[in-house]
């Protein structure tokens, strides 16, 4: 059966439609592949906080920007090191799961522990699970408000309700390493039990933000 | 004294507890083909193996390696993915001084047990704690593509 000219031009310009539909389809696809990335590594939308006007947040902000804490909660799956936040030596990344990459793990170095006095003060340091924060949880380079949101909200402080805020703060072992860094490392402007009483006001009055 | 699984041997040295691994392999055991670079895991030279994962012996406690399997640079052409490595590091005569070779060998022999066939970033990832003062980098990467090649 032979086609007619008008027959051909109509399959055609339906053809054409499904070619359009399917470019639109692929765009779209991507789009939101590369808006879900995004999503992924960009701060999470703030939620709503009542206001901090007893600044209960910065003695918190104080600590967890601090060298020993900051340093392993950072953006770019890039550890920082010493007091000046410089990125770590070697190259090293995160990698996926924040413990390494491939052949070149945390622990190849960081041990469970640290290091005898004997290697000196620069020698690796180490603590029991020794990894980068989530990139959800990221403090360095961060504003307060956004810390404090992001502290507030389980879908981006590892899934924590208060009362396991506290016990991350008062018996994490390698969050408790940064009271106990070893080597000339500075340590956190308050002390553990202290850190953790300012936590634990804050919770107490429903988690207050500071306005920036 | 502390007893240690040392390439498939069990060995009893005499040193204290904080003695890093790399002087009880050394000093306690002979085993002077890990060597000692800068004492501070920076350079990677001090690389062995605990339970198939590399580690910086010298600034592990030896008695951390307790109860666990330690391969040396003497024990890695028991593995055969240790063996390629060496076989490939031969054929590509990748060596100019020697001094950090035994640490790469281990960290590359880690790299490819891990992932058979590693792309180039993944090996300058893996590799990039051990340092070569020779600067035989590309010789160690393309060293790791050959061996890799070699176990596929």
């Amino acid at each position: 059966m032979q086609t007619t000219l008008k027959q051909r031009m109509a399959l055609m310009a339906r053809r054409i439609a499904l070619l359009d539909a399917m470019v639109i389809a692929v765009l779209l696809l991507g789009m939101a592949t590369t808006s879900a990335i995004a999503a992924k590594k960009q701060a999470p939308t703030p939620a709503a906080a009542p206001a901090d006007s007893a600044q209960l947040f910065e003695p918190i902000r104080s600590v967890i920007q601090s060298p020993r804490c900051v340093n392993c909660h950072v953006a770019d799956g890039v550890p920082r090191q010493f007091d000046d936040s410089r990125p770590h030596a070697q190259n090293v990344h995160g990698g996926a799961d924040g413990k390494g990459v491939t052949g070149l793990a945390c622990s190849t170095c960081h041990y469970t522990q640290n290091p005898a006095a004997a290697s000196g003060p620069h020698a690796p340091p180490g603590a029991p699970n020794w990894h980068l924060a989530p990139i959800e949880m990221v403090w360095y380079d961060v504003g307060a408000r956004d810390i404090c949101l992001r502290l507030r909200d389980p879908r981006h402080n590892g899934g924590r309700d208060p009362a396991a805020l506290v016990h991350h703060f008062a018996d994490d072992p390698l969050v408790g390493w940064g009271w106990q860094p070893g080597g000339a490392r500075s340590l956190p402007p308050l002390t553990r039990p202290q850190t953790v009483a300012a936590v634990q006001a804050w919770i107490a009055a429903d988690m207050p933000c500071p306005l920036q | 004294m502390t007893t240690l699984n040392v390439n498939g041997k069990s060995l009893s040295i005499d040193v204290p507890d904080d003695t890093p691994l790399l002087w009880a392999l050394r000093d306690g055991a002979g085993l002077t083909g890990t060597k000692f670079g800068c004492g501070i895991a920076q350079c990677g030279a001090c690389t062995v193996h605990i339970d198939g994962k590399p580690v910086r012996s010298c600034v592990m406690p030896v008695t951390a390696a307790q109860g666990k399997a330690v391969t040396t640079i003497e024990g890695i052409a028991a593995d055969p993915v240790g063996h390629a490595v060496q076989t490939a590091w031969r054929k590509l005569d990748v060596v100019q001084c020697g001094y950090c070779q035994s640490g790469q060998i281990m960290s590359a022999t880690a790299l490819l047990k891990a992932k058979r066939k590693p792309s180039d970033a993944d090996i300058d990832l893996a590799m990039s704690g051990n340092v070569c003062r020779c600067a035989t980098y590309v010789r160690i990467r393309a060293a790791i593509h050959a061996a890799a090649a070699t176990l596929a």
